[in-house]
């Protein structure tokens, strides 16, 4: 039935005139959007853009959190022929900026929800950025304030499949984050491949308390239920919604849900009376976007009453997103090491090890281990304006390098043991190093800095921790306060940029940080001191 | 380090990157913290006063006066 749409856009256009009145999604407490409010919505956002002349393949910043406008500000950039780039919303008015201008955005559409201080024009001024329109709401009342003339008027151009639908940022292990552009073709094959893989049917209830701005909340969370044509449940993200969540898996008897192990392990800690919430209808509770713990598939699944239901999986937004995942009723795999396997690549994905490539310094036995490629017909053709990423991302054979490390053992399931970039996963969100050291490297007590993602096996996960090599004198190593009151302002660099806070700063003495003969900081070493007590300052 | 209230609310702040903090502000409310914020706060309380805290209290745990009890109880 969903088979034949060849994007996204042609689904949602034919449920709305197929059942016009059935649900597309629900957000939070909002009343249900049916399919004749998403497209009417979609179309008042393309007839806006289209207003304002907005040309094929423009760029369209969109810092939207979870809400109905988001989707009406994603599609209707589609719609009118333009690239959606998602953002987070929560990053600062330079982030946004800085991602606006490394993708030569023409708009930034921005919503009423927005917490942040977008509206000071002057960020983007001293970025030397300037949007050729700034819309700063899209809401209900400023929907309906576009003449309506125009949006019933409106003829929108006609998707083809290699154009680009959308660009997801990711971070890269050298300085800027990079634009994985995925074209319409691919973003419906990923979706495809997922579907079987995961052995999703139209009778699955999808519940997200993921980001819409982010590969795994966006793609499966909401595009699987949109190209079905079956109504999904999405939840403000925040820990203050984590009962929201569960309740509404409940309620809704819901199917299908994810999110990162941390998320999990979040609930574990918060929630005290497990079985006050009937969540035996999952088939799948989805665990991926950061590393899978065995202990806490294993506790949940007790906590809840649940059997086999958390599956490990992994992606990558270069792959689009879904690249593998564990079977459905079938108990986890753990190697003697601890690494849980994520099981077979998708229909048409094929997944080699490139042993050439281990960096990490350990020695391994069989099975081969090494960097993970993948090939698969959902692959990025590239990223956007940047052919020398390109050039690192591909290899001869058409396999695209991931940066993550792993093995394909007899059955043919993967398994990911680490990362051979410098990348950092706090809670689910990809940092680069290089990006945190260049906020601290900002600071002129900063002789040298070093940004490691450490995790401890505590319930927080994998953290940014930010090693400094302190230029103080003798005096000011002695005063506490003083110290204090340089963390503070690091911190709120830190948290002005990205949204959220590191999980630690240390302050050492100069020459603390591991490097190479060529001054490279040296991240496994540096890690291992650290987690063994052993470093310096 | 000695696990005195000053000393608590000095990890606190550098933490969180507040100048200002008192004893009976909520980490939640009063402080903006999210529940990773306080996981890594309970983290660089052990590392600091060498002790260990049960990390399934933390869901009690509302204030800073909490905290410092928990500490407390736990090195007694």
């Amino acid at each position: 039935m969903a088979s034949h749409f060849s994007n996204l856009m042609e689904a949602i256009e034919t449920h709305a005139a197929n059942m016009p009145d059935n649900h597309a999604f629900t957000f939070y407490n909002d009343p249900a959007i049916t399919y004749t409010g998403l497209i009417k919505g979609i179309n008042q956002v393309a007839a806006l853009l289209i207003q304002n002349n907005i040309k094929p393949t423009d760029r369209v910043l969109i810092a939207i959190p979870n809400s109905a406008q988001f989707f009406w500000a994603f599609y209707g950039t589609l719609r009118a022929g333009g690239i959606a780039v998602p953002a987070s919303p929560g990053s600062s008015s330079e982030r946004i900026g800085k991602l606006a201008r490394l993708c030569d955005a023409a708009f930034i559409l921005t919503s009423q929800e927005f917490p942040n201080d977008l509206t000071g024009k002057t960020a983007f001024e001293s970025e030397r950025f300037s949007p050729k329109y700034f819309l700063k709401h899209i809401d209900i009342e400023s929907r309906f304030s576009i003449k309506p003339h125009f949006a019933q008027t409106s003829v929108f151009p006609t998707i083809q499949p290699d154009d680009t639908a959308f660009i997801q940022f990711t971070s890269g292990s050298t300085g800027d984050p990079k634009g994985v552009q995925i074209s319409h073709e691919k973003l419906m094959i990923n979706i495809k491949q997922m579907i079987s893989g995961m052995q999703i049917t139209s009778t699955d209830i999808f519940v997200s308390w993921l980001p819409v701005f982010h590969d795994m909340g966006l793609i499966l969370m909401t595009m699987v239920p949109l190209y079905f044509g079956t109504p999904f449940f999405l939840l403000p993200i925040g820990i203050q919604y984590l009962q929201n969540w569960l309740e509404t898996i409940a309620h809704h008897k819901a199917t299908f849900t994810a999110a990162p192990d941390f998320m999990y392990r979040l609930t574990m800690l918060y929630i005290k009376n497990p079985e006050n919430y009937d969540l035996s209808t999952l088939r799948v509770t989805l665990n991926a976007a950061e590393p899978v713990r065995a202990a806490t598939i294993d506790r949940f699944e007790r906590s809840f009453n649940l059997n086999r239901v958390m599956l490990p999986a992994y992606g990558l937004a270069e792959a689009t997103v879904g690249v593998s995942c564990w079977y459905p009723g079938k108990p986890i795999k753990v190697d003697s090491r601890g690494h849980v396997s994520v099981g077979r690549p998708f229909p048409g994905i094929d997944i080699k090890i490139d042993d050439k490539t281990d960096n990490t310094g350990c020695s391994f036995d069989t099975p081969k281990t090494g960097e993970i490629l993948v090939r698969s017909p959902a692959n990025t053709h590239g990223y956007f304006k940047n052919s020398k990423a390109d050039k690192n991302l591909f290899t001869m054979d058409h396999y695209i390098r991931t940066g993550d490390l792993g093995y394909l053992d007899d059955d043919g399931d993967l398994t990911v043991i680490g990362r051979k970039k410098n990348i950092i996963i706090q809670g689910g969100i990809n940092i680069s190093s290089r990006e945190v050291e260049e906020i601290a490297d900002a600071f002129s007590f900063v002789r040298k800095s070093a940004a490691a993602g450490i995790d401890r096996g505590k319930a927080q996960g994998e953290q940014v921790y930010i090693f400094i090599e302190g230029n103080f004198s003798e005096s000011e190593w002695l005063d506490p306060d003083y110290l204090e009151n340089k963390k503070i302002d690091m911190v709120q660099a830190f948290k002005h940029h990205f949204g959220f806070r590191p999980g630690r700063i240390i302050f050492m003495m100069p020459r603390s940080i591991p490097i190479t003969m060529n001054g490279k900081t040296q991240y496994t070493a540096l890690i291992k001191q650290f987690l063994s007590g052993s470093l310096g300052g | 380090m000695k696990p005195t209230l000053e000393n608590l609310i000095r990890l606190i702040k550098a933490q969180l990157g507040i100048r200002n903090i008192q004893p009976q502000d909520l980490f939640v409310e009063d402080l903006g913290a999210e529940s990773v914020d306080l996981l890594n706060i309970v983290a660089v309380t052990e590392d600091t006063f060498g002790i260990e805290l049960d990390e399934a209290e933390l869901a009690n745990i509302f204030t800073i006066q909490d905290l410092y009890h928990l500490i407390r109880s736990g090195s007694e």
